[in-house]
């Protein structure tokens, strides 16, 4: 059975601006119903690869697809299907929450009027209140709001949480995100850019770890877990002094001894197994240790 | 180094390209002179000093780093101290450049105490201009509070001077001089000291910086009116001209004050004529009152065209809607449209309106209207409007659009100059392509008379390719994202300059700078034979050999025939016909008087009718 046509394909992308390389030879592949992380420090080339896929930058080189269409011949019918939300969010002063709402409902065939009311609601935002006197969250929380009612294919958000307190903040991953997926699970597709990963830790499906341009890992979620573990092992005596070429961190804490495998897990637990640890164990690292760990290897 | 020299350096670094640039104007008429750079260093002086005053304190707010220079570990009147010392040492080093094109090349004759007038004048608006900044929050808010200002002193200068030719050449009383100057010096320190004051006690709220300037002024439009401005949840279309409507507000507010005051000055006899640049009046206040709507009606297509791209691209909004599923195109294309209806509105459909409506209530609807220059008026409206909208297209903002408009159309006439130039020196030595190709071809040297002409009766046929580019351009840059330098706005630039160089070049070099006058060596030539007594025939060489004739006349007449008759009406007149190489056969007619005329037809084995096919010359 042929594989369904991928909603994001992206092949050995180049961007630079000027001399500035911001990405160098990215690859990566969204399939429908995922919801895909792009991880990386500030400045790693996530916006600029998102600006890429929406026809905000033209790629220098490589090739770019969305829902199998090219976007810059294509514009508008792929952004008919996506939302997104940018790091920075913008408003027009003078418009209310209820204009700015209906203003951007005119542009889409479709708009979720008891989802809109709804958010309203869990945000608390008064629709008449001007843009000009939210909050920088309330902001960012009326942009994810007009993102979602559209109930488009793809959702697009540019570091979303940034600016949100930490219960709305989980909130939105939980509720909004997951409401969103929900609504037609299998077809609604999220490409999530942040470096705040432990919110997104239960919803990413797959991720991709960008640093100074170039993709450092690009996995399936579980796949990560499985393959990233931290290994405990706690000696009687202090613990013996072996090499661990295979490991990707060791760290000793007295009578204990911490390493991070990169898919040498059994491996390194049978050589400490050899050397009689009083007690062993081991578990998935977080998708944010794993990147903590990709980036420091 | 110390802080304070990293702030002051930052501070400096930031001023120096709208620094370069009133300079450069200001400068203009000492190095070229024109009425074009007369009327920019009269820009640079009197609008661009103050602009320049302005923008220190204003690009803390367009660049939203207000909080960020508050929170320097440095007292706020140090902070105030180290802006002002770097603004003050810009001003003055402008003023000073642009006041010595003004006053000896621009106002040569103006007399002294005028010019201390004018120098106070300057003072004061550039000591206000921190105050006002602070007080609108942005660069434009205080400018636009600065031109309410300089617009008072300009009628305040009207009323002074009784007549405005007279007062100029005459000195001011010295006592009426040292008090505009005391009170100007007085009121420069105070304005500096509230100033100062502001900063002391501003308080950063934290509400969206960019409001400020799509947010002031008063709420004048009915309920029912805005209603019909507000957006609706369907119709993308009408929602996108709904929004545009709304970004030029400022914009709007400013046209009905103007409006207003173009109805009263024409009601009670102040004003001469519509469009407002054609007259200038003699009296006093009839002059202030030209300059302040001239001024208007000037700027407003400027406003018009930048306002509404710029502060989306200020507020991050305008990258957002490229996000929006609705054709680039499309919204490049209303926003275009938009702006140029406003500017044209603003300029010319409302004002005209206006002046007929009151020209109506004093017994002639067309007292007012000014119908010979409606046409040029209109087109200068439009250009600017337009390339008003290109500067905000390339630029990332209003302010750094608004400095860039005196810049970019300055730099396409001093391209087509020199194109045209460098064409006129190619054809003074080679003569034009036209002259070529008509002396090869030994064609009519009526060929291109009427191009000619046409080319010489309106400069603008000179900018349709670059302005044709620049439409393109437009919505290539629209879609970008720009940067933020020089450099940018500099490439931006390039192609349109390179275009009105070939261009103009191309023009001048191919047959808008033809001096050559075939018919009338041919007539001195034949002058030198003394043709008025008896029948001549000659051959064309023959009578190049006799004669200085110019190269292309010589190649124009090679293998030619000439017949000369004795005009038997006129005794020292005759005719020649000059039978061309080509097959074409030239009539000279040369009256006794010495008027020639000539004209050039096909020889056929029909004899044409007379006048047929003919060119006087």
């Amino acid at each position: 059975m042929n594989s369904p046509t991928p909603v994001i394909q992206i092949e050995n992308l180049a961007y630079a601006y000027g001399k500035a390389e911001a990405i160098h030879d990215l690859s990566l592949r969204v399939q429908p119903g995922r919801c895909y992380g792009l991880f990386g420090r500030n400045g790693a080339g996530k916006t600029t690869t998102m600006k890429c896929l929406l026809n905000l930058l033209s790629p220098q080189r490589g090739q770019v697809r969305v829902f199998g269409l090219d976007p810059a011949k294509a514009e508008v019918g792929v952004k008919r299907r996506l939302a997104y939300v940018p790091d920075q969010v913008a408003f027009y002063p003078w418009m209310s929450v209820r204009e700015t709402l209906d203003y951007l409902a005119s542009f889409r065939e479709r708009w979720n009027r008891k989802t809109e009311q709804e958010l309203l609601d869990h945000f608390r935002l008064d629709p008449s209140k001007r843009t000009n006197a939210l909050s920088k969250g309330q902001r960012t929380q009326l942009a994810l709001l007009a993102a979602i009612c559209p109930e488009p294919d793809l959702l697009v958000l540019d570091e979303p949480t940034s600016g949100l307190d930490p219960i709305v903040r989980r909130e939105f991953v939980e509720t909004v995100i997951g409401a969103y997926q929900d609504g037609n699970s299998g077809n609604r597709t999220i490409l999530v850019s942040t470096h705040l990963i432990t919110e997104f830790e239960g919803l990413i499906d797959e991720f991709t770890i960008i640093d100074q341009g170039h993709s450092v890992l690009a996995l399936e979620a579980d796949e990560a877990r499985e393959r990233f573990q931290k290994i405990r092992a706690r000696f009687a005596p202090s613990p013996p002094e072996l090499d661990f070429p295979t490991a990707l961190r060791v760290r000793r804490n007295g009578r204990e001894l911490e390493l991070i495998a990169n898919g040498a897990g059994p491996e390194l637990m049978e050589r400490l197994r050899q050397h009689n640890p009083e007690a062993l164990s081991t578990e998935a690292l977080t998708l944010e240790e794993i990147f903590v760990a990709a980036l420091k290897s | 180094m110390s802080a304070s020299i990293v702030r002051m350096k930052k501070e400096a670094r930031a001023l120096f390209w709208p620094w370069f640039a009133v300079t450069l104007a200001g400068a203009l008429p000492l190095v070229l002179l024109n009425s074009y750079s007369k009327k920019l260093s009269l820009l640079s002086f009197f609008i661009g000093v103050p602009v320049l005053a302005a923008l220190p304190l204003g690009n803390e707010f367009q660049q939203k780093t207000l909080t960020l220079w508050l929170t320097q570990p440095a007292s706020r009147m140090q902070l105030w101290g180290e802006k002002m010392s770097v603004m003050f040492a810009a001003v003055l080093s402008a003023a000073l450049v642009s006041g010595s094109g003004v006053f000896y090349i621009t106002w040569p004759r103006i007399e002294l105490t005028w010019k201390v007038a004018a120098i106070v004048c300057v003072l004061v608006a550039t000591a206000s201009a921190p105050y006002l900044t602070l007080a609108a929050r942005s660069t434009i808010g205080g400018f636009a509070q600065i031109s309410c200002y300089l617009f008072s002193v300009f009628v305040l200068a009207g009323n002074i001077a009784p007549h405005r030719d007279e007062a100029l050449a005459a000195s001011l009383p010295a006592a009426t001089i040292t008090a505009i100057s005391v009170f100007g010096l007085c009121f420069a320190v105070w304005m500096l000291w509230l100033g100062a004051r502001k900063l002391a006690r501003l308080q950063v709220t934290g509400g969206s910086d960019d409001a400020d300037l799509l947010m002031t002024g008063p709420e004048v439009m009915p309920e029912a009116l805005a209603g019909w401005f507000r957006c609706r949840p369907s119709g993308a279309f009408f929602n996108l001209i709904r929004k545009e409507l709304r970004l030029l507000r400022p914009f709007w507010l400013f046209t009905l004050l103007a409006l207003l005051y173009l109805a009263f000055a024409a009601m009670f006899g102040l004003l001469q004529a519509f469009p407002i640049a054609t007259r200038q009046p003699a009296a006093s206040v009839e002059f202030a009152i030209f300059c302040t709507l001239g001024s208007f009606f000037l700027l407003a297509p400027v406003f018009a065209g930048i306002l509404s791209l710029g502060e989306e691209r200020t507020s991050g909004t305008q990258a957002w809607h490229m996000t929006l599923p609705v054709s680039p195109l499309r919204q490049w294309f209303i926003k275009l449209a938009i702006a140029m209806l406003a500017g044209f509105a603003s300029s010319v459909l409302l004002p005209l309106l206006v002046v007929i409506a009151v020209g109506s209530v004093l017994g002639s609807p067309f007292m007012f209207v000014d119908f010979r220059e409606l046409r040029d008026w209109m087109i200068l409206v439009l250009i600017m409007t337009f390339a008003a909208f290109w500067c905000a297209c390339a630029a990332n903002g209003t302010v750094r659009a608004a400095l860039w408009v005196a810049a970019a159309p300055m730099a396409i006439y001093l391209a087509s100059f020199g194109g045209t130039k460098l064409g006129q020196d190619l054809a003074r030595t080679t003569g034009t392509a036209g002259d070529l190709l008509l002396s090869w071809f030994h064609l009519s040297p009526l060929t291109f008379t009427a191009i000619a002409d046409f080319t010489r009766a309106g400069g603008l046929w000179l900018f349709v390719p670059t302005l044709l580019l620049a439409l393109i351009q437009s919505y290539r840059l629209f879609r970008a994202q720009p940067e933020d330098t020089a450099r940018w706005m500099l490439q931006c630039l390039m192609p349109l300059f390179a275009v009105t160089v070939l261009w103009s070049f191309s023009a001048s070099a191919g047959f808008v700078s033809s001096s050559w006058e075939p018919f009338l060596e041919t007539r001195q030539a034949l002058d030198k034979l003394q043709p008025g007594t008896a029948k001549i025939e000659l051959t064309g060489e023959d009578l190049a050999r006799n004669s200085l004739m110019t190269a292309p006349t010589r190649r124009w007449l090679r293998g030619s025939s000439i017949f000369v008759t004795p005009d038997k009406d006129h005794p020292s007149g005759y005719r020649a016909t000059i039978h061309l190489a080509s097959g074409l056969e030239c009539r000279l007619i040369v009256a006794h008087s010495g008027g020639t005329a000539a004209s050039c037809v096909r020889s056929s084995p029909r004899k044409s009718l007379p006048g047929q096919n003919q060119n006087a010359r």
